[in-house]
């Protein structure tokens, strides 16, 4: 998958991707198959498929245990909030802050990885579909902007790219939480069950079901089935769960219509005065530091919610003076993510002779109860939210905190504590015109360019429903009979859900959003942007399938639109 | 602890000639492995060695033969796991060893080095019970005592069940004897 250098560089092409992750890997495998020759930007190194250097290796392969320095941890400060990102076996997927600063009004906690497949890499992979109350609450609400489609409009291509990356799970016929094309679910253990079983006999609005993952069960396009490893994070040899390297960006490369150029940050996208199109993009290369243009029919942003917006911004011009498709005065505004960090958890006194094999990368969920309908109306807050989580049978490192030396303790560490159950909320965030990111030209990163200044928090709304999350989650562990139950919260600031969205909204109306209903910028038809940057709302389930299916429906699209000459 | 004990330590811990005042006692009569393979990084010679001999007080090896904190060269993982530390806490860290020197003073007038087993979990559980710091203290070891003991191959291959392939499917609910020990991979 090199960018192709021999003889003379290529600089058109008929369509350009920015970005390689989860929707620009997408892009480029949809818009490749079609037959368009395209040129796929990514701004990080060149990382292929199986090279991944920290895949199988163990505690005792690298220094400390795994334990970052602490005088290179001084390189990873933000990266280092979600607590589990930078280690020996992962810090090579995330960026060095001291590379890409970034200002803070309020505590925004940007966690990136710049490398060909981003984030597609190390995502937490569970897969939800969007239901009709979420694409519908905007308007029904009077918050923000109607999303201008339905469920049944992106229905089809949640089939489609489900069915391609391959997503295992559970039907379990809910309408806020649509069933899909799953492959076999993963097992619940003791626990789990225990506390299903009670959700099913204690409620009737709501129910457990086991975590919906881009993880196969079984073989699927050529990929392996899971092995349980619970090492994801590091890049899988088996390629069993969906990544750009493991499924998109090999089909794409099959064609033999994709360039891929590594090293190539985008700067911004070209406007031709005299058609109001995009006639390309400027990039420049980290390894020389020269510019260089490339030029296509049509452009792709996929470079990440706020990467995408970072280079509208930056694509100014006598049109567009404060960024490209601006005319609503929308773009950078609207920031969203999931508010999560709150939940509760307890202990089992059952199922002591029992026992688990193998470390299953995937939890439980409790699919969005609140607001569902008039019965589930809530008086405190709007939206709702869902649980992730699960249960574990406690080990050795329930042992550290305590004090038990000598033969008990070696005794101790062959015997396994507790079984532990933990929910673990994720929330809906609304748009808020007032949670916005901006350019700063004043603070340039390590290849001179702007930076992003963020200005955003969590408002009333998300704080009640938080407070929901916490009570609600204790009350299904008690009734579930598990004790020590323990209701808690934890720092919270938007992006460390790494579920950031909503900077270049989609819209009916060019006056009040950045992009239509096709992902097209309203004032600028051949660029589109198919990334987080899309979203008009944030719904409770993470947001990865959304974001591939809207691309597939938006390349199929542009190239429909491409070929009947109205691009 | 026992001669072949104390030559399995001293072999392991350090490779070559220990020459420090307080571990030259307890060796007296011990043939030393030689080999240069290890030097600490943060602790001193002697810190190492007393450090080894407090980390298999904590975990020692089993009568059964299950390997200790010794086998599983536990102080190289306290040693250089010192490196994730801030400035300020490895500080603290490395000093506070001496206070189960201190202890061992106060009680039997002689250093840690060179009390007989019983005598070292005294020490062992005051520490446990003493003021803030000496707590402090025990704690912080223990814990790394641990997680070094469960993060070496030794740990992880011996004492706990190492499966860095479980397979397909996933099986939440087996029988623990099937296992009959801790999985030892977390990560």
């Amino acid at each position: 998958m090199n960018f192709n250098s021999e003889g003379k560089e290529e600089i058109s092409y008929d369509a350009i991707v920015v970005g390689t992750g989860i929707s620009g890997g997408w892009a480029a495998k949809e818009l490749c198959e079609k037959g368009l020759k395209t040129l796929v930007l990514e701004r990080g190194r060149d990382v292929k498929h199986m090279d991944y250097p920290t895949a199988s290796l163990e505690a005792w392969d690298v220094p400390r245990g795994g334990r970052i320095s602490h005088e290179e941890a001084k390189d990873y400060k933000v990266q280092l909030r979600t607590g589990y990102t930078v280690d020996e076996f992962t810090k090579h997927w995330w960026v060095k802050d001291t590379d890409q600063p970034y200002e803070e009004v309020k505590p925004f906690d940007w966690i990136r990885g710049y490398h060909v497949g981003g984030r597609s890499l190390m995502w937490g992979r569970q897969s939800y579909r969007w239901a009709n109350i979420d694409f519908e609450a905007n308007a029904k609400e009077g918050i923000a902007i109607d999303w201008p489609i339905r469920y049944d409009d992106i229905a089809p291509w949640y089939d489609y790219v489900e069915s391609y990356i391959g997503v295992s799970g559970r039907a379990e016929g809910l309408s806020q939480l649509p069933d899909g094309k799953f492959l076999p679910p993963m097992q619940f253990n003791c626990v789990e069950q225990h506390v299903a079983d009670s959700i099913k006999s204690n409620y009737s609005d709501r129910i457990m079901t086991i975590g919906r993952t881009a993880n196969l069960t079984q073989e699927h396009k050529g990929r392996g089935t899971c092995q349980n490893r619970g090492r994801c994070i590091r890049g899988c040899p088996f390629g069993a769960y969906f990544s750009s390297q493991a499924s998109t960006l090999p089909a794409a490369y099959s064609t033999g219509n994709m360039t891929l150029r590594p090293n190539s940050i985008v700067t911004e996208v070209i406007l031709d005065d005299a058609n109001q199109k995009a006639k390309g993009v400027r990039i420049k290369d980290t390894e020389t530091g020269a510019s260089y243009e490339f030029f296509s029919k049509i452009v792709f942003l996929n470079a990440s919610c706020l990467g995408t917006t970072s280079i509208l911004m930056q694509s100014t011009s006598e049109r567009f003076p404060d960024g490209m498709g601006n005319d609503s005065g929308q773009l950078g505004h609207n920031l969203m993510d999931h508010h999560f960090q709150c939940g509760a958890s307890g202990r089992s006194d059952d199922y002591k002779d029992k026992y688990f094999k193998g470390r299953r990368p995937n939890g439980i969920y409790v699919p969005r109860f609140r607001n569902v309908d008039n019965t589930s109306k809530m008086k405190d807050f709007v939206r709702g939210y869902g649980y992730q989580g699960g249960g574990n049978r406690s080990n050795w490192q329930s042992l550290v905190g305590e004090s038990m030396i000598g033969s008990a303790l070696q005794e101790a560490l062959t015997t396994p504590g507790d079984w532990a159950f933990g929910f673990h909320g994720f929330g809906e965030i609304l748009p808020y015109y007032d949670n916005k990111v901006e350019l700063n030209r004043d603070v340039l990163d390590k290849w001179g360019m702007p930076t992003l200044t963020f200005d955003c928090e969590i408002k009333e709304n998300e704080r009640a429903m938080r407070e929901d999350m916490k009570t609600q989650a204790a009350e299904m562990c008690e009734r579930a009979g598990l004790r020590d139950v323990h209701p808690w919260e934890n720092r919270y600031a938007l992006g460390l859900g790494i579920h950031e969205m909503g900077t270049a909204r989609m819209g009916h109306d060019p006056k009040t959003s950045v992009l239509n209903k096709w992902n097209q910028i309203h004032a600028v038809k051949n660029v589109f942007v198919t990334d987080g940057a899309c979203m008009t709302s944030a719904a409770c389930v993470n947001p990865s399938l959304t974001y591939m299916a809207l691309t597939a429906r938006a390349a199929d699209y542009a190239v429909r639109a491409l070929n009947n000459n109205e691009i | 602890m026992n001669r072949r004990d104390v030559l399995k330590s001293s072999s392991l811990i350090l490779g070559y000639a220990i020459t420090g005042g307080t571990a030259v006692a307890v060796l007296n009569g011990c043939t030393v492995d030689k080999t240069p393979d290890w030097v600490p990084m943060n602790l001193s010679h002697e810190q190492a060695v007393l450090a080894e001999h407090l980390a298999e007080t904590i975990l020692p090896a089993s009568t059964s033969g299950k390997p200790g904190a010794t086998d599983a060269q536990v102080v190289r993982f306290i040693d250089a796991v010192l490196d994730s530390y801030a400035p300020e806490e490895k500080t603290a860290f490395i000093d506070n060893l001496s206070l189960f020197d201190s202890m061992a003073m106060k009680k039997y007038d002689t250093g840690y080095t060179q009390l007989d087993q019983d005598q070292r979990l005294e020490v062992m559980e005051d520490m446990m019970g003493g003021d803030p710091m000496q707590r402090k203290a025990f704690r912080d070891f223990r814990g790394n005592t641990i997680v070094g003991f469960c993060y070496s191959e030794v740990g992880a291959k011996q004492v706990l069940k190492f499966d860095p392939v479980p397979g397909h499917p996933y099986q939440g609910c087996i029988d623990f004897e099937d296992v009959g020990t801790i999985w030892s991979i977390t990560r």
